[in-house]
């Protein structure tokens, strides 16, 4: 049985798989270093959870930073904001997790460019909250 | 008591290990070439090129300025001078 969690970041990674610049590398919770091969690329990953429980409902708050990581020999920072775009017009309609219409509201974006590597590398990164619901006795199920 | 030239050729002998000779312009320098593993953020990897040789044959090389080495072109994108004798010329693939 999968967490809420679990589902809606599947569905968001479902969401923006085969976006024009990042295809199919969509990696959730990636841990690996990135090579060469899977670049450009999205990773998704789902942080913390604000949780408010009521009377056999929880209503909670789930962070989702997706990060659009590139290396490019020019124009990065153009690579980096074209990704974001269409992480966000991806994620614009909301998304299906588990038969469930959602939306993720984007609250912040950081930038980070270096040049340590033989081309510049950098990460554009998109934090979002998820608002989403489960009954106090199954998580795994979306209300 | 300083690096005289023929201090500073033996770093540069093409039996040293990374033995490279580069072609920057009209320049041809020898030196020592690596492009070991690197990573950046602790999550993306690849190599930082780098070619080391003598300051003095290294001073006109600008940062943008582009190399060949070993057939590979590279543009410089740092120059690192390590204050003695050599120079680090920091290098991204084109």
């Amino acid at each position: 049985m999968a967490h809420a969690r679990q589902t809606i970041r599947q569905a968001i990674a479902t969401a923006v798989t085969g976006l024009t610049t990042t295809g199919a590398r969509v990696y959730q919770s990636r841990l690996h270093t990135l090579r060469d091969a899977n670049l450009p690329c999205l990773l998704v990953n789902t942080d913390e959870e604000e949780i408010d429980t009521g009377l056999g409902i929880k209503t909670r708050l789930l962070s989702v930073k997706i990060r659009a990581v590139a290396k490019a020999a020019s124009d990065l920072d153009d690579a980096l904001d074209t990704m974001a775009a269409e992480v966000e017009t991806a994620l614009a309609p909301g998304f299906t997790a588990a038969s469930k219409k959602l939306f993720a509201t984007l609250t912040d974006i950081q930038v980070d460019m270096v040049d340590e590597l033989e081309k510049p590398a950098g990460v554009i990164t998109l934090s979002f909250t998820v608002p989403y619901a489960t009954t106090i006795a199954a998580p795994t199920t979306l209300i | 008591m300083p690096f005289d030239a023929d201090d500073i050729a033996t770093f540069n002998d093409p039996d040293m290990p990374g033995y490279a000779l580069a072609t920057i312009g009209a320049l041809s320098v020898h030196g020592r070439f690596r492009a070991a593993y690197a990573e950046a953020m602790g999550f993306v990897g690849g190599s930082s090129p780098a070619f080391s040789g003598a300051s003095s044959e290294l001073a006109s090389v600008n940062e943008g300025a582009s190399v060949s080495i070993g057939g590979t072109s590279y543009t410089v994108s740092g120059i690192e001078p390590d204050g003695i004798a050599h120079t680090r010329l920091k290098l991204e693939s084109v």
